[in-house]
Formats: C-alpha cells, structure tokens, sequence
C-alpha cells in the first residue's frame, strides 16, 4: 500500500508541476499583438547571436509582434534545431526567422514551412537550406567577410609572415566559408599558413588553442580567428603571454568583449559586421512578406567595415551591439 | 494432513494471486494512465498540441529514441547497460552517409547498420571475456566511438547525400510518418524476441537469477553478448532515421540518448537488476518523454527547465523501481 | 552392479583448504544414495565436481562407462547429471512454468526458436501435479510470490523434468516443512524404482536413514565408508563416524536460575499475518515457539524486533512499554534477532568475519566515531573462540560453510549485549557437530541471565532445548506448555488446531519423521 500512494503522489506531483508551468508561461505570453514570428537559431548565446535577436526582437516589438525564440542549444544539435523548427511551424508562426546550423540538413522542414505559407528568412545566413529557397535572407556574406579578414592580414603584414588560424566551430558553413575566401586572397602572398585548426566556439577552448600555438611558434606573426569568441580567447592568449602589440590578432565580429580587448591594445584589426541592424532588416523583411507585400530586395546584404584602434572611437555600434546586460530572455 | 496444509496453501495462494496482478500490473498501469494525463493537460493548455500535424511531429522526433530505447532494454533486462549508444550514432551516421554517398542509398544504409552491429559484438566482448563492468566498458566506448567518428568525417558533416534519403524522414505511409512505422517495427520485433523467443526467455533469466541460468545449462556470455548486439543494431536503425532526419552524417549526432534512453527504459518498468519488464512499457516511457517535450515546448517553456523536469522525473521514476524491489525481497 | 557415475581419486583444494583428499566414490543406477558429513566435510565440493561447476585438480571422472571432464554446468548435464543446489536457483520474476522449463525451453517454429508458452506450463503442470502439488502451485505464477519450500518444489520439479539418469540433491529438505518433505521422498523412492540413481546430501539423519540404499560418510575431505543400509544400526553410528568421536550429549542441561518477567507481549495482531497474541519471556530462560511453516511464528518475532509494524497490542520490557517501530529501536532496548535466512538477512557476506560480527555493537569499539580495530580484534577473536568459529575470520563471510556463518551471525548479536535474544531456525542446514555447539551456547546465553526465545519446526530439538513452549498456528497460539508436559502429540495436535481435523495416523507419522535420536 504504500508503495502505491508514493507513486500515487508522485504522479500527481509531476502533473502538478507541468500544469503551474504550462499556466505560468501561458500568461507570461499575452496574445493581443498581430501575432508571434519564430525564430530559430543554433545557439543564442554569445556576441554574434545575442546582437541579432536584439535586433530581431526589438524591430519586431515596434511592429506589434510577438517573438518566439528557440535555441538548440549548439551546432552539434541539427537533429533539435530540425524538431524545434517543425514545432514551430505548428504552432502557426506567421514568419520564421533562421540561421541553419547545417544547411542540408533543412530541406524537408523548409519545405514544410512553405507547405504551411509561412515565410521563412534567412537572418544572419543567406540560405534556409541547401536545396530548397527561402523567401529571403538578410546576411553578410561569409566570404566577403573572408575577404575582408585577407585585406586586414595584407595590411597588418605588408612585408608577409607566418600567420596560424583558429578556424571556428567544426562543421559551421560560416566559419569555413570565411576561411575558403580568406585563402583564396592570400594565395600567392607571402602571408603563409603555419597551422590551422578547429575547436569548440568557447571563449575557454579558444584561448587554450591560442596558447598551444604561441608554444609552438615562437616568432608567430598574426593569429586569426574565425569570429570574436575566438577573437577573445587569442587576445587573454596573448595578454598572458605579455605578446600584445608583438603579434597581430585578426577577427571578424565587434563585440563588447572584443571592443575592450582592442582599447587594451590586444585587437588589431576587426571585420565588424552589424549584427543588430541584420536582426531589425530580417524582422522588417519579415513582416512585409506577412502582410503580403513583396519585399523591395529579396536578399539583403549588409555591408561590413574594417576597424582599428585608429578608428575605434569613432564608429557607431548601435548596429553593432545590444544594449548593455539585454538577454534574449527578456 | 495434505488436505490441511493444502487448504493453508490455498488460502495464501488466492491472497498473493491478488498482490500478484497488483504488482505486476501496477507499475505497468501507471505509465501509460500519466501519458494520457499528460496530453489531456498539454491538449488543455495549448491549441496545437491535439493537431494531426503536431502528433505526426512527436512521431516523428520521437522514432530515433525509441529504437535506442527497446535496444538499451535488452541491455538492461540482462542487468547490464550501454552507454556508448549515442556515439553508436554519430559513428552509424558517419558511415552510413559515407556509403550512401559512394554506394547508393540500400548498401550505405546496410554498411552503416553493419557497423552498428560490430560495436555490439566489440561492448559484448569487452564486458564477457574482458570482464569490465557494463557501466564503465560503455562509457570508454563512448570516447573511443565519438572520437571514431570525428576522425572518419573529419569534424566536419557530411552532405551531399541523395535527396531521397533526406526526404524519407517525410514520408508517410497510410498516413503515419515512415519514421514513426520504423520504431513501430522494431518494437514489434523486439517484443517478439524478448517474450516468444528461447533466447528471449535466456535474457529474462540471466538477468533475473544469473546463477540459476548459468546452472541450468544457459550460457550466459553468449546471451549478453547477443544482448548488446541488438542494442547497438537497434541503435544504428535509430541514427539511420535520424541521419534521414538531418540529411547528412552528423559525427556529434544523439549525444543526449544515452541518459534519454535509459530514463525511457527505467520510466517503462523495467529494473535496472535486471529481469524485469517488457518494451510496451519503455514505448510508454518513450512517450512519457517525448509527449513531456514537445507540450513544454509549446508552451515555451525553456529548454533548460525542459532538462530539469525531464532528470526530475527519472529520479522519481527509480525511487518507484526500488520501492517494488525492496518490497519484494523483503518476502 | 555397473557405476552410472563414478569419481577416482578426486582431490581439490581452494586457497588454504583441502577439500577433498583422494575421493572414490560410485553411484549406481536404482539407489538412493546418501552422503553424510560435518560441516567442510568434502560434500559440497563433490556435490560441485559432480555437477560441472568446478574441475577437480586431480582424479577422474566417469560416466556411463566412459572417462568425462566437465567444464561447464552444461557439460554434466549433457551427460545426464541433473543438480539441485542448497541456494535456491529460481528466477524470481519468472513464472513458475518458465522456472521448471529453464534452460531446456520447449520450442516450436523456424529454427526451433520460438517458445512454446503453452507447451512450458503444460509440461510443469503435469510435473506439478506428480509431485502432489497441482493444486497448490499454479504453473502460471511469478516465482518470487512463493514460499521458500514451494520455491524448492519448483526447483526440484526443473531437475525432475529433465527425466536424468542421475539427480544429485544437497540438501533439498532443508527449507521443507514436514509434508513437503515426505512427498519429495515419496518420489525420490519412486524414481529410483524407476531405475534413477540418486545423490543425496543431508544433515537430517532420521531422513537418511529412511530413505537411503548406501551412506557414505565424508570428513576432513576423504572418504571414511559407505554402509549399506542393512549395516547401518543407528544415527548415532553415522554421527561418531562424522565426526570420528562418540558425541556424549547433543543437549547440555537447561539452566536452573529463572529470574523475573523480561519480555511481554500482550494481545499482539498484524493484519493478514497473526492475531492476539500473548505471551512472555523470563531471564534465564528458552522458550520455544513451535508450529507449522507459515503459522506466523517467523512473522511475531519479526514484529517484536521492528522489522514489520504491528497493528496492535503491547510489547512490554523491563516494566516499560516498547514502541518498536524499526529494528534500531529494538537494538537500543536490548532485543536482538536472529533470522530464518541467515544468508540475505543475517551477514553481509562480502564483509569479513571480523567485521560481521561486530556490526552490531560497533558503537562500543569507536568512540568519537572511529573504529579502534584493535578492540574489534579481540573482541571478535574471544566470541569466535566461545562459539569454536572454525573459519577464517579475516576472509569474506562467504567463503565459511554454513554452520560457521551461523556461528558469525549467533556472534554479532551475542556481542550486542542485548538479553532478549530470538533465534529464528537456528539449526537449519547444520551438521550436527555444530549443532551441539549451537545448543551449548544457547544454554550458556540462558546461563548468562538472557532471555532466549527459539523458533524451530523440529519438536525434538524445541522439546530437548527449552523451558517452555508456546505452539502457534495459523497466526494465532493455540497452545502453552512447561517442561514437564512436554509431549509430542500435544504440540503436533496444537500445531494443526487452525486447520482441517486431522486423524491421528497422521500425526504418528509425524512423530517418526521429525527425527529422535535413537
């Protein structure tokens, strides 16, 4: 007997708790606005991402919207980013907002989403999927990025140099597209390759590479780094090392982070892109497309600017960053 | 005097008939009375839960842990465990997206399901000839199979796979998605085995009293060994359903069905000492987890609270297990 | 007449033993043959030679004429050598049928692989039903739900399904109540009119005695002799030849001081296991507690140390009413308990002896909470010397035979200083050299002004040993009675108050199988 009123009342407990839950979140989403966009990304986290759906979010509070975000969590996750995409088209979104983790991996729930009419946007990629179209995209490319990042190497080492490469996530299209254009523009210099390797985006995981590779070679150059996580975890690298000012650090993304590591004189040299101003775009692409009108450019390209600690003080980050302490949760 | 003691006999055996179908049934009642309290709930609170769309998606979503449950079942029933099955995943994946890419979707699926076999026979050795316990012979293997399949895809997925493939986790037969008839197919398969079968009949045994299977002439390291080998083949069936999900070899793929699978198992009744229990109740728990899921997802609930609720639940579902084990040696 | 299964000159020896020394020894086809021993005598290991589970390190093996060697369980009983082992060998969340049919499944269909549920339970049912227990025991019952001697029933009825030439038993009767008893022997005799030959180890002479064609008697590893049964005159023969000296006295003499009233039990009830039960225990004396197998005897004593609640009534010690909830409130007030099943309840045999046996009293041997070994040394090695602990107190409980575990058990509580001491089945599955030494102690305990309180479905042994004996039977006491009314029929009438009229043929049955000394 007793053991069945523990399960009893375990049960109940379990029941209890998923009903509190269910109800809680359910007011916390009041549906009085024109509706609810999804949107979904690999990771939410972090100085790429967190800019983004700031921009995402706050364009589409001034529109009247409703923003569903889902975070799978990892790019290792595709088999959840795939599940939590087919939920939200359930859920009846009237537009989705994504940045595939693994592009080949979408095409059945792309096409599902078309199916259902809903718009779907690339936001911060400029495809959905590999094999089928999205109804837009606002991004910057990845190999103009890797383009910029060439230019950036050629200026910071006109008399050429060895340079090693922290390569970004493995398996991210993006960190290896930029790294494919990258070497297509330094092919030929004397800029060489000494080594490149993968590794877990992870301010931690970067910095223990950084390290591993100053060990190695001693009279490094420049270090690259495929976006700011890695940016920052090669600059406490180097400020460890007390190598700031000798070797060149280069990478894509401005954060806040990153910005500091600079004015400490750790960065030399950052591909910016404006993260913010893709997430208000995709968010105002998206709801032309809900309203039915035919946006003006279906795929979007915003532009880059290099930045130096010449010019740091100048540039204007509001496109660049979220507002201090703003959390995708809010 | 046979009639006196065959009365008391009696008397007792028409008690312990009741406890009897109490103890065997309870638990198993249970499980599946909370699902359908589940979706009630979920049905209640969100108007997308009941749709036909939604139930497919959970369908769907769930097929690849519930091949990897009813596996890990015949595992557990012989009071042993497989942790390398998410890694049996990621590797199946690897190979079979390699094969598919050079040999065509039937060979590639057949290479890759063959691999899957080989990590059964590699955790059954291990555990009988080596004898390392279960616990920590699959838990090395599941660094050395992550670390295999990084190495062959080269960190990296890979695509370029036919889009049939991709395009079978669409699939629906008789209205049901092809995925959801997959694990629909291996659960029958299992259930045949484990109840119908001489060599289901062993696995029951060893793991239930494996002294009395060894004594009664059952050899029980080949039975074990059978055990995880359709563990990690039933594994490889799941990773292909998602590798078709995915469409592409994902060498990071299922890192979470190791814990996933073994609370669908113990939520379903059976023992982790082995010798108790059947598959219908882990395609309960199957559905306890995936139903819990997807309804907090619904409702927005966060993923991370999704992890709390779903540890919590496996804590309380282990706690029942040693309640009914207690109660039972304590005759 | 031709060996069915012979052993030459078996040795085999374990680290720091010899267990068996030079062993030959024969079985022929339509015999019952026992084999009688003390305590590491050289039975189990045979028993084990014999059934594949262990190789001897020297001698030969034949069977059927020809020389075998097996190395596994399923070698000896490909050759025909069905074993049933003292530990009960059932799966407990099988059903009865598929116990029966275990290892030797019938099946059907493609490849022989697909079980034939129905084919198993008829097959058992049948089996049951030749063992007289058709009624009792439902082939499709879960294991765990019987009785230990049920439970032995279906082990027995598996070995009797493989229709064997050869059936080895160690100790089958052990954990069986009388009735039980008497039909596996009924068998047993049947079986081997069929022309089965028949390997049976027991400590139950009386048994032996009716039931064995040849005796062959064990000790210290080697074989001493094999008797016909013609030649052989009484226990008390096969007990000397056991132990290789006249045993003068099984029972010391009961203590003479009684005190005053320790112990009280008073309208004591559990639902569904006993009902108003009353009685009380004096310091300095042993009082027995007689019945049937399942009278509720195990179930009162359990309840008096807290290991099952009570739903009514008092328990009442030193003038205090008790609320014994667990068995650590039973501990702190003094009450110690001995269990049926020593094995599972009474050691943690992967532990040593040393650390068996203070397990109860360790509060004693670790102030501020740490152990002082030395203490526990020799706190141990004086009971081990008290009870003649013929093991190694070092090693793992496991590795001692069964009477010296008992001893480790006896000696954990005798240690704990508690004066209520209740001994369920103390005896049971011990030679009978340890038996004496058992009853010493118990006499000596009683000596020592604690009260004793012992459990047991021998009357000879409850009749010998105790000052008074209460008789229970289906959950209720029937019956009270002081040393010098003792009378077996009294108890056997009062042991079978709860059930059917008995006529009395029966119980005079019962009295020549309970087994007195002659």
């Amino acid at each position: 007997m007793r053991a069945r009123s523990l399960v009893g009342i375990g049960i109940g407990v379990l029941v209890a708790v998923c009903t509190a839950v269910a109800v809680v979140d359910k007011t916390a989403l009041a549906d009085t606005k024109s509706g609810t966009i999804g949107v979904s990304m690999p990771n939410i986290k972090g100085p790429w991402f967190t800019p983004v759906l700031f921009g995402i979010s706050d364009e589409a509070k001034k529109l009247g919207y409703d923003v569903n975000i889902q975070d799978a969590g990892g790019y290792a996750n595709v088999d959840k980013q795939v599940t939590q995409l087919s939920n939200l088209i359930v859920q009846k979104v009237k537009a989705i907002l994504m940045d595939p983790a693994d592009p080949s991996a979408f095409n059945g729930a792309v096409r599902q989403a078309k199916e259902a009419h809903i718009p779907i946007l690339g936001a911060g990629s400029p495809i959905v999927a590999s094999s089928v179209q999205g109804d837009g995209a606002v991004s910057s490319s990845h190999c103009n990025i890797g383009h910029e990042l060439a230019k950036g190497a050629k200026a910071l080492l006109p008399n050429g140099g060895s340079i090693a490469i922290l390569a970004g996530p493995p398996g991210a299209f993006w960190a290896s597209d930029r790294l494919r254009c990258f070497k297509e523009d330094i092919a030929g210099s004397t800029i060489k390759i000494v080594a490149e390797q993968t590794s877990e985006q992870d301010v931690a995981a970067a910095l223990s590479l950084a390290n591993d590779y100053l060990q190695r070679f001693p009279n490094l150059d420049l270090l690259y780094g495929a976006d700011d996580t890695y940016g920052i975890g090669i600059a406490r690298a180097a400020q460890g090392a007390g190598k700031c000012g000798k070797i060149k650090i280069l990478f894509a993304v401005l954060g806040e982070q990153a910005e500091e590591m600079m004015k400490a004189g750790c960065a030399d040299y950052v591909v910016a892109q404006q993260p913010v101003l893709i997430g208000r775009l995709a968010a105002q692409m998206a709801d032309e497309l809900i309203k039915g009108k035919q946006p003006s450019q279906k795929s979007i390209e915003v532009p880059l600017f290099a930045v130096t600690p010449a010019n740091l003080g100048s540039v204007n980050k509001t496109n660049m960053q979220a507002p201090k302490g703003w959390t995708p949760g809010t | 005097m046979h009639d006196s003691s065959r009365i008391e006999v009696a008397r007792t055996d028409r008690r312990e008939r009741l406890t009897d179908l109490a103890r065997r049934y309870g638990r198993e009642i249970g499980l599946p009375a909370v699902v359908i309290i589940l979706m009630a709930i979920f049905g209640f609170t969100s108007d997308v839960f009941l749709t036909t769309q939604n139930l497919r998606n959970i369908g769907v979503a769930a097929a690849a842990l519930a091949a990897v449950s009813f596996g890990q079942t015949f595992v557990v029933l012989t009071a042993g465990l497989d942790l390398s099955v998410g890694s049996t995943v990621a590797l199946v994946s690897v190979v079979a997206a390699y094969g598919i890419r050079s040999h065509g979707i039937a060979l590639g699926v057949a290479e890759g399901i063959f691999a899957g076999a080989c990590v059964g026979i590699v955790n059954g050795l291990v555990i009988t000839k080596l004898n390392v316990f279960p616990f920590i012979a699959t838990l090395a293997m599941l660094s050395i199979l992550s670390g295999l399949a990084l190495n062959l895809s080269g960190g990296i997925p890979i695509s370029g796979l036919p889009d049939r493939f991709g395009d079978f986790a669409y699939d629906q037969v008789w209205g049901l998605p092809a995925p959801f008839i997959v694990a629909l197919v291996v659960l029958c398969v299992s259930h045949l085995i484990l109840q119908y079968t001489r060599f289901g009949r062993h696995i029951y045994a060893v793991g239930g009293n494996q002294e009395a299977a060894r004594l009664s002439g059952i050899e029980i390291n080949r039975v074990k060994v059978l055990a995880y080998i359709f563990c990690s083949f039933f594994a490889a069936v799941g990773s292909i359903v998602l590798t078709a999900r995915v469409a592409s070899g994902q060498p990071t793929l299922g890192v979470s069905l190791p814990l996933e699978s073994v609370a669908a198992v113990v939520l379903g009744g059976v023992s982790l000492f082995g010798g108790r229990g059947s598959v219908i109740g882990v395609a309960f728990g199957v559905a306890f987890v995936s139903i819990l899921s997807n309804g907090l997802n619904l409702l927005n609930v966060s993923s991370y609270t999704q992890m709390m609720v779903i540890g919590a639940a496996l804590i309380l579902a282990v706690a029942m297990d040693q309640i009914f084990v207690r109660r039972r040696s304590s005759e | 007449m031709e060996a069915v299964v012979s052993v030459e000159d078996v040795s085999k020896s374990y680290p720091g033993v010899l267990a068996l020394d030079g062993v030959s020894f024969d079985l022929r086809p339509g015999e019952v043959h026992a084999l009688v021993g003390e305590n590491g005598a050289g039975k189990s290991t045979l028993i084990r030679i014999l059934s594949g589970d262990v190789q001897p390190d020297a001698g030969r093996i034949c069977a059927r004429g020809r020389d075998v060697s097996f190395n596994s369980p399923g070698d000896a009983r490909r050759s025909g050598i069905v074993t049933i082992f003292q530990e009960l060998m059932i799966v407990p969340d099988m059903t009865v049928a598929e116990n029966i049919v275990l290892g030797d499944e019938p099946c059907a269909g493609p490849l022989r692989q697909l079980y034939s549920r129905r084919r198993a339970e008829l097959a058992a049912s049948e089996i049951l039903r030749s063992l007289d227990q058709g009624s009792a025991i439902n082939a499709r019952r879960i294991a765990s739900t019987l009785s230990t001697g049920q439970k032995q029933i279906v082990e027995i009825a598996r070995a009797l399904i493989q229709r064997a030439p050869v059936i080895i038993l160690d100790e089958p009767t052990a954990a069986l109540s009388d009735s039980e008893s008497e039909t596996l022997l009924r068998i047993l005799r049947q079986m081997r009119d069929e022309g089965a030959a028949i390997l049976f180890v027991s400590h139950r002479l009386e048994e032996v005695r009716s039931i064995a064609d040849r005796v062959t008697v064990l000790r210290g590893g080697r074989r001493i002799a094999t008797l016909a049964a013609s030649e052989v005159t009484g226990t008390g023969q096969l007990i000397e030849l056991m132990i290789g000296r006249p045993l003068s006295e099984m029972f010391p003499p009961r203590n003479a001081k009684i005190g005053e009233t320790v112990l009280s039990v008073r309208g004591a009830s559990r639902q569904g296991a006993f009902e108003d039960i009353t009685f009380e225990v004096r310091a300095g004396e042993v009082l027995g507690m007689a019945g049937l197998v399942g009278a509720g005897r195990t179930e009162v004593t359990r309840a008096i140390f807290g290991a099952d609640p009570l739903d009514g009534g008092t328990i009442t010690k030193g003038g205090r009413t008790l609320d014994v909830a667990t068995p650590a409130d039973a501990m702190k007030a003094g009450i110690a308990y001995l269990p049926e099943d020593r094995k599972t309840q009474g050691l943690v045999l992967s532990l040593s002896g040393y650390e068996n046996l203070i397990m109860t009293s360790l509060k004693r041997h670790s102030p501020f909470g740490v152990v002082s070994w030395r203490g526990v040394t020799v706190a141990a090695r004086e009971v081990a010397r008290r009870l003649q602990f013929r093991g190694n107190l070092g090693a793992a409980a496991s590795t001692n035979s069964g009477g010296n575990q008992q001893k480790l058990v006896i000696g954990k509580w005798v240690l704990s200083d508690a004066d209520v001491l209740i001994f369920d089945e103390p005896t049971r599955g011990i030679d009978v050299a340890a038996k004496a030494e058992i009853y010493r102690l118990i006499h000596e305990l009683a000596g020592a002004g604690r009260a004793v309180i012992v459990v047991s479905s021998e009357i000879m042994e409850l009749v010998n040993l105790c000052h008074r004996i209460v008789v229970m039977s289906g959950g209720r006491i029937y019956d009270e009675m002081n040393a010098d009314e003792f009378d077996d029929r009294r108890i056997l009438d009062a042991a079978f108050a709860a059930h059917v009229s008995v006529p009395g043929s029966l119980s005079e049955r019962f009295v020549r199988a309970s087994g007195h000394p002659t």
